[in-house]
């Protein structure tokens, strides 16, 4: 059985929901090495949104393969609440993974031959859920996304806005302590990325703690905290858009777009 | 972008009172645009000067007469030929150029911080922007979106802008090429 189920919901504790030291990645490119990464520090508090944005081989995606434990780290360090990710074995890691870690990507890795439910089940079945349990908390999560009518459906037949809301629903069945997302409107159309992002924005406010990276600002910007990566390295940390800063701009568009009338 | 073709384009619909053209523009332009009196009326008096439109004296009992402004032919033949004209991209010395010329000019040492402030300032205008799409996206006229829509675009060009200036500026802030 999971025991583990619901660890992070816990009362906030003062150790971070995730924290990253020094995280180094260094690839061979011919004789010269190249820094991917060189030396970030990171830290996510519970229920933080936070955005990772930066210009394409900036590091960004290394970054979140690195957090998602895909890849390893050449040095640093990853913490996961209190626990220490880039020492532990492959298959300690892989459990780790399906327990902690929801993953969305830009291009939704469903898998194709399985229905929208037996996507999203999947990975509770692998933590080990009953199948009863897991088809009832996939179904029902499906149902909150608004794809009821869609259970039996294979993602071929769906839209891409729907195989991503399917995408999210797999990535919070285990009820991960974290939602990591890799551009995850950067495959659909504008409207579409706009519900995708609304729903984000939708999970974060019920307390999911999400680290995004995207190199779209309009995604980054609804984040509690941007970060700003270049040649590896955070040159930059922002405010993104919040509820408290909302009430606060009437008359903005007046502001923002001058009025020259000759 | 000119008030000129604005009112010539309202015109082109029906004669209006002085009073209705500016309430009308306001509304044609979106985003709680506000015209001043001061702009609209030389303007309609350059247009009746240059014979596109004609204005008639209408007389009012207890009031100051009022003017209804009416189309020419000439009018509507200068509207055709400009709304027949795509018009060409306009990218301007912005006043986010002229500051970031200036701020070099005057101390370029801090400039990686002042490029750090301007992407701040651009970030939360777009985070207000993209929150406010999806707020009144069902409310607002066409107007107003497009107008958002073209606001949310520009930030991002010039979040993109600062990123190719960043390019370009070493760790010391200093200009990459300027010290080779």
């Amino acid at each position: 059985m999971d025991t583990r189920q619901n660890t992070h919901s816990k009362p906030e504790s003062a150790l971070p929901r995730m924290r990253i030291r020094q995280l180094t990645k260094t690839y061979q490119r011919g004789d010269e090495p190249f820094h991917a990464l060189a030396g970030v520090d990171l830290e996510v508090t519970a229920g933080e949104f936070v955005a990772v944005m930066g210009p394409s081989g900036s590091g960004k995606t290394t970054l979140l393969n690195l957090l998602a434990g895909i890849d390893r780290p050449s040095a640093g360090e990853i913490w996961l609440d209190g626990e220490r990710l880039d020492t532990l074995s492959e298959a300690r890691l892989a459990i780790l993974r399906r327990r902690q870690i929801g993953l969305i990507f830009q291009s939704f890795h469903l898998l194709s031959n399985m229905t929208t439910v037996e996507n999203v089940l999947l990975p509770a079945m692998l933590v080990g859920r009953s199948a009863g349990e897991a088809r009832q908390r996939a179904s029902a999560l499906l149902e909150e996304l608004g794809l009821e009518a869609h259970l039996r459906k294979l993602p071929g037949q769906l839209s891409g806005g729907q195989q991503q809301r399917v995408a999210i629903a797999r990535a919070l069945v285990n009820d991960p302590a974290v939602l990591l997302a890799d551009e995850p409107t950067g495959n659909l159309d504008a409207h579409t990325g706009q519900e995708v992002l609304r729903l984000l924005k939708a999970l974060h406010a019920q307390g999911q703690t999400m680290v995004l990276v995207t190199h779209d600002a309009q995604v980054a910007s609804q984040a509690e905290r941007i970060i700003v990566l270049r040649d590896g390295r955070v040159i930059d940390e922002a405010n993104g858009h919040t509820a408290l800063s909302a009430s606060a701009a009437p008359g903005l568009l007046a502001d923002v777009s001058h009025l020259e009338l000759d | 972008m000119s008030l000129k073709y604005v009112l010539l384009g309202l015109l082109s619909h029906h004669p209006r009172y002085g009073y209705e053209l500016k309430h009308e523009a306001e509304q044609l332009l979106g985003g709680g645009a506000e015209l001043n009196p001061g702009q609209l009326y030389p303007m309609l008096r350059k247009l009746a000067d240059q014979h596109l439109i004609v204005g008639e004296r209408v007389e009012q009992e207890d009031r100051p007469d009022k003017r209804v402004f009416t189309l020419t032919e000439a009018g509507a033949q200068e509207l055709q030929t400009w709304l027949d004209e795509p018009v060409n991209l306009q990218v301007g010395r912005s006043a986010l150029f002229l500051h970031f010329l200036v701020l070099a000019l005057v101390r370029p040492e801090t400039r990686a911080d002042d490029l750090r402030q301007q992407r701040h300032r651009l970030l939360e205008y777009i985070g207000h922007l993209v929150a406010d799409r999806a707020k009144y996206e069902q409310s607002d006229d066409l107007a107003t979106r497009a107008l958002r829509e073209a606001a949310i675009l520009h930030t991002e060009a010039d979040l993109k802008w600062i990123e190719w200036l960043e390019s370009l500026t070493g760790a010391d802030g200093h200009l990459l090429h300027a010290q080779r």
